[in-house]
């Protein structure tokens, strides 16, 4: 579905990116678009509205077909890159209507084993305003985080892949989106 | 009085508290992002009246004044947990009604007791070591949204 196309073919630049990014590591590909739209493919997927404390949004269930595809693709570049030992991919189609948000968290969660996180953008039939992916630095001392401070902005463009490393101090969030419609692939690789 | 459960319930009332207050920002986004002062007397009739409805003897342990504006929110993880049974009573002086700006109440993850934005109004919980609370996001497309909240636990004397 989808192929690596020249920006993935120095791996050698793209981990010196890696370990170079901050506030921590992450890495973003731009015009990753796959053969086939995906939105076809997505069509029979519903997606549910699901509210927490910390989130607001739609998802589907986990897509595992799609998850096996991307991983097989990704994971291998992707180990040598970061240097994670990722085989396998999971992921779930997400619609941001307005109003909704993700708010500030780490991914990393005993016993999840979740070592890279990503987010593909869709293109969507209202473009988001707002929905921005935004990275937080930590201050850590004596093994608490006791400043968080914003750091990068990721604009969810269209056939725009994320990847970002997860850690306890890998502080992300979803900006609310405030027009639009924002649709995403996004999940966590693993070993 | 509704009374919506034996553990909760919503209140109607005059009491208030009156400034100015000093605020300060709190802002470790994984936790919480508000204002909070944590220099606030504790009106006498707000503890005779949560004392009267949940037939405790009660006193205050802790009171803070929380001001959440568009963007911020009180997760449930920065929630402080006790091991015994105290009484929270939230009192509602933001100055308008603020669409989607709860307190939940969850226990294992299920919400247990909503509180709306109702200004004039308290709500009174008793809690207990399994019950969490958290201050639901209010959002940026609210331009000019207030909530202000006087949060106090009481405990028994």
């Amino acid at each position: 579905m989808w192929t690596l196309g020249a920006a993935w073919q120095d791996e050698q630049a793209l981990a010196a990116s890696w370990r170079a990014a901050q506030p921590f590591p992450h890495l973003i590909f731009d015009d990753f678009a796959p053969a086939t739209p995906l939105l076809e493919v997505l069509d029979d997927e519903g997606v549910h509205r699901q509210d927490g404390d910390i989130f607001s949004f739609e998802a589907s269930r986990d897509l595992h077909a799609l998850s096996t595809m991307f991983g097989a693709l990704l994971a291998p570049p992707l180990a040598r890159i970061t240097g994670k030992p990722v085989v396998r991919a999971e992921l779930r189609a997400y619609a941001y209507r307005v109003g909704h948000y993700l708010l500030p968290h780490s991914d990393d969660q005993d016993g999840l084993e979740r070592m890279l996180a990503f987010a593909y953008y869709l293109p969507s039939p209202e473009p988001p305003v707002g929905g921005e992916l935004e990275l937080f630095r930590c201050t850590v001392r004596g093994g608490e985080i006791v400043a968080t401070d914003s750091a990068v902005l990721i604009e969810p463009r269209a056939h725009r892949l994320a990847v970002f490393d997860v850690s306890d101090v890998s502080l992300h969030q979803v900006r609310e989106v405030l027009g639009g419609l924002r649709l995403s692939l996004a999940g966590w690789f693993y070993p | 009085m509704i009374q919506l459960s034996r553990f909760a319930t919503i209140v109607p009332t005059e009491i208030t508290v009156t400034g100015p207050f000093a605020f300060h920002r709190y802002g470790l986004v994984d936790r919480g992002s508000y204002e909070h002062c944590d220099d606030i007397a504790v009106p006498v009739a707000l503890v005779a009246m949560a004392s009267e409805l949940t037939d405790r003897s009660l006193r205050v342990f802790s009171a803070r004044l929380l001001r959440i504006v568009p963007g911020d929110y009180v997760l449930a993880h920065h929630d402080l947990l006790h091991d015994d049974h105290r009484v929270e009573v939230i009192l509602d002086l933001s100055p308008a009604a603020v669409p989607g700006a709860e307190v939940r109440y969850l226990r294992r993850g299920q919400v247990l007791f909503r509180v709306p934005s109702q200004p004039g109004t308290a709500s009174i919980v008793e809690r207990d070591p399994a019950t969490v609370c958290h201050h639901t996001y209010v959002s940026k497309l609210h331009v000019g949204a207030n909530v202000v909240r006087l949060v106090v636990q009481l405990q028994d004397t």
